[in-house]
């Protein structure tokens, strides 16, 4: 089976961040871009904000910008932080929240509860809207980033989010592999490079070894709740009552990255306080070297990624860990989108530039009798990848077996993140390992975990893709998208409207270019009736009435035929004359 | 000797590919070669090469597990040493031999489950643990030369198989010692990581 893109697929990567989101392409002449999704912002960055007032959803600059005047239940900041999170892994003093079998962690919002990944969902449809709008495309496949360290749950949260936005994931890709692609690091010497990402919410550290077109992930390991967000909050727990909130906290601490006292706070009463959270980050990034079985020595180049490495004392901090100035020549913020947009294009178009090879960011395995967990995948091992064990019963007369999966380094079950349950059932009664039950975990490209289990005396199967519960139920997510279809028609008439408008875009492009010489060969009437009709036809756009646009196509293709004609009999009598000479 | 040949091609398919010999002690050489070739096979296998062709690229994600799986059984000393002793196991047992591991405790396995009870600071639990260490390294060294001279041996050669056998055995009772002595260091809340990292420099690859 073809997967098929046409020239109404926006291919594009999207890095949907804790603070900010971003959208990149792949442009002209190769050079990455970014998509300015928001037209009363300066930059490219889109707030991963969304607030709820008067039964109107705001979302990015339109939820920021109003924020100050609004409650602090009313607005949604950092949301990536819960994503596939329960609601005991949570903390969150702003917002009342709750947990249901049915939708997972909601969260409320100026009085409506909300998923995460229905939060995340909302951003990324009015990201894409906007642009598919100014690409004057239909349809999204993107890539997706994720923090390496996100776990089977987080990325599937991410994954659904980007479904119900209508999105057509084409890869689940680990930020600091983005951020690696980004950088073009690869050359014929084979090098080793660290990066270190400490984005708002989370931190991440992947060794990766670069070997000609080869991105080669060594191993990686992180914090999914650490990152800016926890500076913001030193800030405040520490300022004696004099920041009130987290927002004033966040633009302290940006000041204090270019200057020495800000709001009675001096950088390095903030560095003393904060000291501890980077040296949870570097702690993190030992153990990422000797996963690698690296030292600090074999590194050879250090890269900083995320909005929060623009701290001064983390630039120092990793510098001087890895006895070498770390490499922070692009935009933090922006790194990771570019990535993501470079290997969108590299999959879709298959121009075989690069090839990446990925690593599992935590070990998977099956709850096994007395509560212990038995790895199947270990951490850091490539992907894709698929492991095999038999296992038995242990009860007599079991006909049948329940599988639990696990995430996690821990060797109590409880101690793991649960991703899925399933069972194996009508087997035959049998006295203790009489049974063998062959279990395969496969684990693909995106992270994504199959389990499949068979019973090797029957020939019996249960395959079980791993969709751990993220905060909607598949019922859930069906209606969603069941809602989606119901605005098909809305959808389908924009993508006629953006269809007529690329296509008549070319003939009223030309009509400004005749206009002088409709004026010198047609007169002044005809003139002045075709800057009416292209007046007619910037309202027809702005109005979005693809009708009335079509219309005027052939309108003003009817007004330029005796131009057309004229340009014709030019040529023709041109190329007369040079054939007699 | 054709049942041993026969036997020995299951080891040595996993490594053919990777253009080295089926041994328990690489060379660096030979590490540097066994990545060569994993990253050239990769380029050839990758399922991202038939991103635009799902079935392809399904089936090219089983051919690049197999490849992922393969590779880092090989590259990681413990995994190799590991299924290379099944490997000969089952060699030998086609052959007809059986390969009877005696299950002996170690010295310092009634100590160590004796010092779990201990209270960590205790100077005794301390003393044990130093103990401890310096007998895995130890076990580390006779594993490695005991490893070459396998390896030097080989299959091919039925002279002296009574002799291989016998070593084998014995390398085979030293590596359940080293793991039992890295569980218990783990136990103990010790890190394994140096011993571990010893037993990658004597083998070849990573740990």
């Amino acid at each position: 089976m073809m997967r098929k893109f046409t020239d109404q697929t926006l291919i594009c990567g999207i890095d949907l961040g804790t603070t900010h989101s971003l959208v990149a392409i792949k442009g002209e002449h190769k050079k990455p871009l970014f998509l300015k999704l928001e037209s009363n912002s300066s930059t490219c960055l889109f707030p991963s904000v969304i607030a709820h007032r008067d039964g109107k959803w705001l979302i990015g600059s339109e939820a920021l910008q109003v924020a100050s005047q609004l409650k602090a239940h009313e607005v949604l900041h950092s949301f990536k932080r819960f994503m596939g999170r329960s609601l005991e892994e949570v903390v969150d003093s702003d917002h009342e929240l709750k947990e249901s079998p049915e939708k997972g962690l909601e969260i409320k919002v100026g009085g409506v509860w909300i998923t995460p990944v229905e939060a995340s969902a909302m951003l990324l449809k009015s990201m894409l809207a906007s642009a598919l709008a100014q690409t004057r495309r239909t349809e999204v496949a993107a890539v997706i980033t994720v923090p390496a360290y996100f776990d089977d749950r987080q990325r599937t949260a991410t994954a659904l989010a980007a479904k119900i936005a209508g999105i057509e994931v084409i890869r689940v890709l680990n930020e600091p592999t983005a951020a690696a692609l980004a950088y073009g690091l690869a050359s014929h010497q084979s090098r080793t490079v660290a990066i270190y990402d400490l984005g708002g919410g989370t931190f991440d550290l992947s060794i990766l070894r670069l070997t000609e077109d080869v991105y080669e992930v060594l191993s990686t390991n992180g914090d999914t709740s650490l990152g800016g967000d926890d500076f913001d909050k030193i800030l405040v727990d520490n300022s004696s009552g004099r920041i009130g909130s987290l927002r004033s906290a966040r633009d302290i601490k940006e000041k204090l990255s270019s200057q020495q006292v800000v709001a009675g706070v001096s950088r390095s009463d903030f560095e003393h306080w904060s000291r501890k959270l980077l040296d949870r980050t570097l702690s993190l990034t030992t153990e990422a070297l000797r996963f690698a079985r690296l030292t600090v020595e074999k590194i050879d180049e250090v890269v900083l990624v995320g909005g929060s490495t623009r701290m001064p004392m983390v630039k120092a901090a990793v510098g001087e860990y890895f006895k070498r100035n770390p490499n922070d020549t692009l935009h933090p913020d922006e790194t990771v989108a570019l990535g993501a947009a470079l290997q969108a294009d590299a999959l879709v178009s298959e121009k075989n530039d690069f090839l990446l090879i990925d690593v599992v960011p935590l070990s998977l395995g099956i709850e096994t009798y007395g509560g212990g967990m038995s790895t199947l995948i270990n951490r850091n091992s490539k992907i894709p990848t698929q492991v095999k064990e038999i296992f038995t019963n242990h009860v007599t007369n079991q006909t049948g077996i329940d599988f639990h999966i696990l995430q996690g380094e821990r060797e109590k079950a409880a101690e793991n993140r649960s991703l899925a349950r399933f069972s194996l059932s009508g087997l035959e009664p049998l006295p203790p390992g009489g049974h063998r039950i062959e279990v395969v975990f496969a684990m693909n490209v995106n992270s994504f975990l199959e389990v499949r289990a068979r019973d090797l005396r029957t020939g019996k199967n249960t395959t079980v893709e791993v969709r751990p519960s993220v905060g909607l139920s598949a019922e859930t997510v069906e209606s969603i998208l069941l809602e989606s279809a119901k605005h098909v028609r809305e959808d389908l008439k924009f993508k006629q409207f953006t269809t007529i408008e690329l296509q008549s875009a070319k003939v009223f492009r030309a009509a400004i270019e005749a206009k002088q010489e409709v004026l010198a060969l047609m007169g002044p009437e005809k003139h002045a009736e075709l800057l009416a009709m292209l007046e007619e036809a910037d309202k027809a756009r702005k109005h979005h009435d693809g009708e009335r646009l079509q219309t005027l196509k052939y309108e003003v293709e009817a007004l330029l035929k005796p131009v057309a004609d004229e340009r014709l009999k030019r040529v023709l009598i041109k190329s007369t004359d040079l054939s007699k000479t | 000797m054709e049942t041993l040949k026969s036997a020995h091609f299951m080891a040595e398919k996993k490594y053919e590919r990777f253009g080295v010999l089926p041994k328990l002690v690489f060379s660096s050489e030979e590490i540097e070669r066994l990545k060569k070739n994993y990253l050239k096979l990769s380029r050839e296998t990758h399922p991202d090469r038939n991103f635009s062709n799902k079935t392809d690229s399904e089936s090219s994600e089983d051919l690049m597990s197999e490849l992922n799986r393969d590779y880092e059984t090989l590259i990681h000393a413990h995994g190799r040493v590991t299924h290379l002793i099944q490997e000969y196991k089952q060699k030998f047992v086609k052959s007809g031999l059986t390969v009877d591991v005696k299950k002996s405790i170690p010295s310092f396995a009634v100590e160590g489950l004796e010092m779990l009870e201990v209270a960590p600071s205790d100077p005794t639990r301390t003393a044990f643990s130093r103990q401890l260490e310096t007998e895995v390294l130890k076990l580390v060294t006779r594993l490695a030369v005991l490893a070459k001279t396998l390896d030097s041996m080989g299959f091919e050669d039925s002279s002296n198989f009574a002799d291989l056998r016998s070593r084998f055995l014995e390398f085979v009772t030293l590596f359940e010692e080293f793991s039992y002595a890295r569980s218990l260091m783990d136990r103990l809340g010790l890190d394994t990581y140096p011993y571990e990292e010893r037993f990658s420099i004597e083998f070849g690859g990573l740990s």
